[in-house]
């Protein structure tokens, strides 16, 4: 399986807007892949067809090879972009449900992580201060060892000293069977990270390709090159 | 591209649901019922017996001038025993409900609906902790009865025929706390439909199904069984309906849900 | 060490450069061994498969040689390590001369005001 994300004229309408108009994209294994655009531009909305949380109005998804589905969500890691664990469960609850519904979930890995943060296991999320909460989430989607990862916005309202972690952890995680894909605004922060890049504007992908080639071809950062192309 | 069909098998995810279902339900039923039981104990106790050996239900205050505490408590626990039962009913609905309502369609839908598992799955695992706790509901209320009319049990007979009407009776009660926990389930997911009038949609919900479930089934029911069989036949009749109607709340709840992921 | 990155460059030529002059200045010493590459893509924030093509490149100037099972180590050979940085130097003070030039000094002042400084 050479493509862990494959998109074929996908389309998703609501019934006041489109948020994706026939995107055709696909993702090779072993790339960090930047999903950049703006708010409201689709990122959401794609991440999460490609999780199963939506369905299609039209075209095809197809993640590492299958349907999205309860098969395809037992092998790839979704993180929306908000807290969504159960605040009044303790950490260890929490990893111990992950091991439970996760084949692919390394129980070790997350406590290792956890430890390394000085995390106690048996604390109630809930007590647990907001960027704290958004790591323990982090590590816990981390440990899965999956083919691909999709984060949305990881790093969008988080400190520095958070933001580092996370990056820090895509950046340890990394292997040439595993691809991450993680959507922000933020592009400069995680521009030397990203090794292949899609650009969505309102809906429609208008640059996919690997971020050396595109910094060599147009002789900008890619950071530039958004602002360039995304100009109001 | 890898396509070996590999038939999915669900029970081990049902039970994975039922599970976390049972064990995020127990904080709260578990210290309700276990509170009927002690105040059943307790009104069991208290209440008096009265010269032909049977219990004394009249529970004054002043017999013969003098004040009769013990017998005043004994009225007091069980007027008490009374209130928990009727709120421990209330309380294991609300709780399985608002469960359905923040795991599939409110703030821990997000969770859920990450999770490797079907619609589908999650529906029977809810349905099985209700089954259970239903049972588990049931044996507390028949135990807590033995505990308050403890003192009337050697006077007790049991006839032959009570049996099948006693079963005849669970079956009854299971199969219909089962149909109104659907059919709460299945209004809440109409009512969710819609996002600007909820509550509306859920009364419309309320007022359409139970006027076409009555119109239905008040038609079999009345003349042609009520001829046909004795009470304690219609018990299991009445039973069956209670399941096909679950049976039906549950499936048009499935295709919601599953509608409702196109729409979100 | 923060890592800085600059617009106008491919990031692996930036991060040879940047341990290039960690080698100069003694921070990687001669003959010491390197993190792995995973290690040293997470110091420097930078994606695994950029800082592979740098090492690899370090290797083919022959500033870095692999032994296979012990990992990656900076050269122990001092002449090469002695003509990168005589040729960086070069660089530099070309680069300098040139701008200076551009500001309107030929190479006799410019050699004045440096012994002077």
């Amino acid at each position: 399986m050479e493509n862990v994300l494959e998109c074929k004229n996908l389309t998703k309408r609501y019934i006041t807007k489109t948020a994706l108009k026939g995107i055709d994209l696909s993702v090779p294994k072993g790339t960090i892949v930047g999903l950049l655009g703006p708010n409201g531009s689709g990122k959401t909305t794609l991440l999460k067809l490609a999780a199963g949380l939506l369905k299609p109005s039209s075209g095809e998804i197809l993640v590492c090879g299958l349907k999205p589905g309860a098969e395809s969500k037992e092998i790839a890691a979704y993180q929306p972009d908000r807290v969504y664990l159960n605040d009044w469960m303790t950490v260890n609850d929490l990893v111990l449900m992950m091991a439970d519904f996760y084949k692919n979930f390394n129980k070790n890995k997350a406590y290792e992580m956890l430890t390394s943060l000085k995390i106690e296991k048996g604390e109630k999320l809930k007590s647990l201060s907001k960027g704290t909460k958004e790591k323990v989430q982090l590590i816990l989607t981390m440990s899965r060892e999956a083919p691909l990862y999709m984060l949305d916005e990881p790093i969008g309202g988080v400190d520095p000293a958070a933001r580092d972690y996370i990056l820090n952890t895509i950046i340890s995680n990394y292997s040439e069977n595993a691809t991450v894909i993680l959507s922000t605004h933020l592009i400069s922060d995680i521009e030397p990270v990203l090794n292949y890049v899609l650009f969505l504007k309102e809906g429609k992908i208008i640059r996919q390709g690997d971020v050396d080639s595109i910094r060599e071809e147009k002789g900008m950062s890619i950071d530039q090159l958004f602002r360039e192309e995304f100009r109001c | 591209m890898e396509n070996t069909k590999t038939i999915r098998n669900p029970f081990p995810w049902i039970g994975k649901v039922f599970k976390y279902e049972m064990k995020h339900s127990v904080r709260i039923l578990l210290p309700v019922l276990v509170a009927i039981l002690a105040i059943a104990l307790i009104a069991g106790l208290c209440i008096p017996r009265t010269s032909d050996g049977y219990m004394d239900m009249n529970f004054t205050f002043n017999v013969n001038g003098s004040e009769n505490v013990l017998d005043g408590l004994a009225g007091f626990f069980f007027m008490i025993y009374w209130v928990l039962v009727v709120v421990s009913a209330v309380v294991t609905i609300s709780v399985i409900t608002k469960r359905f309502k923040n795991g599939l369609l409110g703030d821990e839908a997000y969770l859920n609906l990450t999770l490797p598992v079907t619609i589908g799955e999650h529906l029977w695992g809810r349905i099985c902790t209700v089954i259970v706790w239903d049972l588990i509901y049931t044996a507390v209320m028949l135990l807590s009865f033995v505990l308050v009319f403890m003192k009337n049990i050697p006077m007790f007979k049991i006839e032959e025929d009570w049996t099948l009407t006693f079963i005849g009776f669970l079956l009854f009660d299971m199969a219909s706390s089962l149909c109104l926990i659907l059919f709460i389930y299945l209004v809440n997911a109409i009512g969710h439909l819609s996002k600007k009038h909820r509550t509306l949609a859920k009364l419309a919900a309320i007022i359409v199904i139970i006027s076409f479930t009555s119109r239905f089934f008040g038609m079999i029911n009345t003349d042609y069984l009520n001829k046909m069989y004795d009470s304690t036949m219609l018990l299991y009749w009445n039973a069956l309906f209670a399941l096909i109607l679950s049976a039906i709340y549950g499936t048009v709840t499935y295709f919601i849900l599953k509608l409702k992921l196109n729409l979100e | 060490m923060e890592y800085q990155f600059t617009n106008d460059k491919p990031i692996y030529l930036q991060l040879i450069d940047y341990f290039k002059a960690q080698i100069i200045s003694g921070e990687l010493p001669e003959g010491s061994r390197l993190d792995s590459v995973r290690d040293l893509a997470v110091k420097a924030k930078v994606n695994p498969n950029t800082m592979q093509k740098a090492l690899s490149e370090l290797e083919r100037m022959g500033l870095v040689r692999t032994e296979r099972t012990s990992g990656r180590f900076i050269t122990d050979d001092k002449e090469k390590i002695k003509s990168m940085k005589e040729e960086l130097a070069k660089t530099e003070i070309e680069e300098f001369l040139d701008k200076m030039k551009s500001l309107g000094f030929d190479k006799d002042e410019v050699i004045k005001i440096i012994n002077e400084a």
